[in-house]
């Protein structure tokens, strides 16, 4: 069932060849993205948040399809994207962002749901087609409690440094937000963001790109267990009150084919890390990434020092311009008894995972 | 090269053009329908130069940094005016040509990079030009200030605002 909707994904996006975005009208545009994979890991204990691959073949683990809406009219913008994740449903996607948004001069005003602007890719953390690897490096972009959108306002200012340097400066704010992690089949950790403010600052030169970040945010965290113990249905725990603090460094530079990526992002509840080097041939592009995790302590844990690692081998192939696969090997680590990047804490005596993932991009 | 055609050829295609004698009889015939009417074929070759153009005077000259940051949708304003980029279809060997020259991109890597524009909604990718066809691109552009176009220099317009030059060396 599921090789059959492959094909047909697949042979749809063949069809994708000569469509672009789709202009309704000069002013309203529909356009969209999608991931699929075939994906299996050697250890049974599900590995990555929201996507829980275990070493049982998973046609389903990365499933994404998005599709946004545009209207321009001059100063004036409306955009809305409403995505499947990978944790989702079919039947219940989820509005990633839906916003209005006001030009005055190099001044832009959005408000609405819109997505947190932390790290380098995280405002198209979904679309699989706009960077090489299959997955945005897991220690990072997992590490912020899941969130990727939130209810607010954000300001964005345009200006060019010395003739020569784009620089983007978004302050943004948020009243409340909740959200909840699917985290294992008997817990669910459910997140109710107080207030979460932050700036993102994002200087872009011709071949290279800087990424700045600051945010804080206080929240409540519940720990909802489902049948976790024999003769108890239902019991959660509660650990309310708590606040993140997060900075985020990232540079993007092209040195013609290649092009070499790091992102380092320190907080109070972990830091993380990771570097990349991906290398353009013709329409192959191999690539190689590394990251680290590294636990501080907290209300939930006692632990801090170094909880998980992983090292990628991939090779991007762009099908179509707006078609690609990636073939990947990532091998995952984790240490001191912490879950690293699986979902939940693996055997002591199986701490590791090798996962192979083959992975189908594209977008119109 | 590029080709004066009818517009009623309007998709051109390299395996349509092959045949010598039929373009050329559509060439004769055309010229005689609609001889100032252009089309832009997929066969075009960039060793001509491509120019960068409006058809106002609202813009200076740019240097070649600005038009790499202009094409790569890094600058959303040009001397503070709001732009509005063109492209031609993808199937338009133009539209290669053009960004190998200018960015060493090809349309793969292009339309992968466009897409963490517009997914983000940092910014709208440039129009795709609906034919290959020089009067719907001046059409195009036009109808509103601050937009701009590109496209072999021999076919654009005496009177037109260049603003930079893409030659072989810029690759």
């Amino acid at each position: 069932m599921m090789l059959k909707k492959l094909i047909v994904l697949l042979l749809s996006s063949a069809s994708f060849y000569s469509a672009a975005t789709i202009e309704l009208t000069e002013q309203l545009s529909l356009s969209g993205f999608g991931s699929t994979s075939l994906t299996q890991s050697d250890n049974s204990t599900p590995l990555i948040i929201n996507r829980k691959i275990t070493d049982e073949t998973c046609w389903d683990c990365d499933t994404t399809f998005g599709i946004q809406l545009d209207y321009y009219n001059d100063a004036f913008k409306a955009s809305a994207q409403l995505v499947k994740r990978p944790q989702d449903q079919w039947s219940e996607p989820e509005l990633e962002w839906a916003y209005l948004g006001y030009n005055i001069g190099e001044l832009e005003i959005r408000a609405g749901r819109l997505r947190l602007p932390v790290f380098l890719a995280s405002e198209y953390y979904y679309v699989g087609h706009a960077y090489n690897y299959a997955r945005p490096p897991v220690e990072l972009y997992n590490s912020i409690l899941g969130i990727t959108a939130y209810n607010g306002v954000n300001l964005v200012w345009n200006t060019v440094l010395f003739d020569e340097y784009q620089l983007s400066i978004t302050p943004f704010i948020s009243l409340s937000e909740t959200n909840t992690i699917d985290a294992t089949q008997t817990l669910d950790i459910e997140l109710d963001i107080d207030k979460m403010s932050g700036i993102n600052l994002a200087l872009s030169g011709e071949y290279y790109r800087w990424n700045l970040s600051y945010f804080s945010a206080d929240f409540d965290q519940t720990f909802k267990f489902t049948n976790a113990r024999r003769g108890t249905s239902y019991f959660e725990l509660s650990f309310p009150n708590d606040h993140i603090e997060l900075f985020s460094l990232g540079a993007e530079y092209e040195f013609d084919a290649l092009l070499l990526t790091a992102e380092r992002q320190i907080a109070n509840l972990r830091s993380t890390w990771y570097a990349s080097a991906a290398y353009k041939i013709d329409k192959f592009v191999p690539y190689v990434q590394y990251g680290e995790n590294r636990a501080k302590q907290t209300s939930v844990s006692t632990f801090a020092d170094k909880s998980g690692s992983s090292l990628v081998v991939g090779m991007r192939y762009d099908l179509l311009y707006n078609v690609s696969l990636n073939f990947e090997w990532q091998s995952f680590k984790s240490f001191g008894g912490q879950r690293g990047s699986f979902v939940e804490t693996p055997s002591p005596l199986d701490p590791e995972a090798k996962l192979y993932t083959l992975m189908l991009n594209f977008v119109f | 090269m590029v080709k004066m055609v009818a517009r009623a050829h309007q998709s051109p295609h390299s395996n349509l053009i092959k045949n010598k004698g039929i373009v050329n009889t559509l060439f004769i015939f055309c010229l005689i329908c609609i001889p100032f009417s252009f089309i832009i074929t997929s066969q075009a070759q960039a060793s001509e130069a491509l120019a960068v153009f409006t058809l106002t005077e609202d813009f200076n000259k740019l240097s070649k940094s600005k038009v790499r940051m202009l094409f790569r949708g890094k600058l959303k304003y040009l001397q503070g005016k709001k732009v509005e980029l063109s492209d031609w279809p993808q199937s338009n060997s133009v539209r290669n040509e053009f960004y190998q020259e200018l960015l060493g991109k090809d349309l793969a890597q292009m339309n992968a990079y466009w897409a963490s524009l517009s997914f983000s909604g940092k910014a709208r990718p440039p129009k795709e030009i609906n034919q290959d066809s020089m009067e719907a691109l001046l059409l195009w552009l036009s109808a509103k200030r601050f937009r701009i176009g590109y496209a072999p220099v021999s076919v654009i317009p005496k009177d037109a605002n260049v603003l930079y030059i893409v030659q072989k060396e810029d690759l």
